[in-house]
């Protein structure tokens, strides 16, 4: 049964330490593409060299609040992208990101399939109460993709964002513990 | 254009009709909002975690000035009644996001016996003229939880519209509340103006 499968492992992927040394040369391809980078992140792409992404994911390691992981295939163990999770324990709230950056990985469901896997850990291990994400209007693939997971939209901050010369919403979509339950974990 | 920029001055910009916004000082308002300190919403103006009662010298820590860089995001200011010079309440304009012109307003009356005398209200036009005209954004942000009734009106008022309502995300007293964000456009505020 799904749900008896151990954390971390689904049922296309496995979400993995991230392994500084080894992971950040292709942390550092995908973050030299700036159409990845529009994708992921509303903050001005520029160029970084190796050192850079080394010093960022040091931080990682060491961030308590963030719980981050590399998005491996089960099939080949390559490193798709990353998935993280930053947590607010007081709340029991936390904000999902996630990112395919081997392009010829997109579009073949390992997202989701980590997605589904960071959420478990969240609901079952973290005991969330629910998980919230944003994402830009202008990346539809991502938000169909969380519409068909189950994500709720809860709102847009209009004209937030500044992209290829014109002005986009920032969209919020959440999913609450019973809705995730009842989706993915009924008995 | 001489003459325009000539009705520009400081005084004018952080100055309303009986309040003034000014820096803070944590040497002469630690003890003001030490005792605002004391009731958890008072405590609620002054940050988001959960209410304690502050030391002077907490209270000191809390209002130091952000450490400044070459691209600040942070503007605090204290809300002082420009008739006895007494603080009231905070002002703040935090994490500005330079790429995209946005930023989030934050204003906070720290008594209940200054509150609905429209001390917000007054602090709230200077600071968003302030995050218009001299910041240059292009739209601003407000937070405000399920439960601040008072606060979510005042939001309305000021010309703010509901754009998000993030459902149960907030834990307090026992119970879910949304947390709601709102949003102002600067050609709206510029309408409401002309």
């Amino acid at each position: 049964m799904h749900n008896l499968r151990p954390l971390f492992q689904g049922e296309r992927t496995r979400l993995c330490a991230i392994d500084i040394e080894k992971d950040a040369p292709c942390f550092f391809r995908w973050r030299s593409d700036s159409e990845y980078w529009n994708l992921l992140s509303s903050s001005i792409a520029f160029p970084v060299n190796l050192r850079d992404i080394k010093k960022e994911l040091q931080k990682w390691e060491t961030d308590e609040q963030v719980y981050s992981f590399g998005i491996h295939t089960l099939d080949d163990d390559r490193l798709a992208g990353l998935v993280e999770l930053e947590v607010d324990l007081l709340h029991r709230d936390a904000w999902v990101g996630i990112g395919i950056g081997e392009a010829d990985c997109r579009g073949k469901g390992f997202g989701t399939d980590a997605m589904l896997e960071i959420m478990r850990f969240g609901f079952l291990e973290l005991d969330l109460f629910r998980i919230s994400l944003n994402t830009f209007e202008y990346n539809t693939p991502a938000i169909r993709t969380y519409e068909k997971m189950g994500f709720t939209h809860e709102g847009r901050m209009r004209a937030y964002l500044n992209w290829k010369g014109r002005r986009w919403d920032l969209i919020f979509m959440g999913m609450l513990r019973s809705e995730w339950e009842s989706r993915y974990h009924a008995a | 254009m001489p003459e325009e920029l000539g009705r520009i001055n400081q005084e004018s910009l952080f100055l309303g009709e009986r309040i003034r916004l000014t820096a803070l000082d944590p040497e002469t308002d630690a003890e003001t909002v030490k005792a605002w300190s004391k009731d958890a919403e008072g405590y609620a103006v002054i940050c988001s975690k959960p209410p304690r009662p502050l030391s002077a010298g907490q209270a000191k820590a809390l209002l130091q000035p952000p450490e400044t860089s070459d691209s600040p995001g942070q503007f605090k200011f204290g809300i002082h009644l420009a008739a006895d010079d007494r603080l009231v309440g905070l002002a703040e304009v935090q994490d500005v996001d330079w790429r995209h012109g946005g930023a989030w307003l934050v204003i906070k009356i720290g008594a209940e016996a200054d509150r609905g005398k429209g001390y917000g209200t007054e602090a709230m036009r200077l600071l968003l003229r302030f995050a218009f005209e001299e910041l240059n954004l292009f739209r601003v942000n407000a937070k405000c939880e399920g439960y601040q009734v008072r606060g979510t009106a005042f939001l309305a008022k000021m010309g703010f519209r509901e754009e998000i309502r993030r459902r149960a995300a907030v834990y307090r007293s026992g119970q879910r509340w949304d947390a709601l964000i709102f949003g102002l456009l600067r050609e709206q505020w510029e309408a409401q103006h002309a």
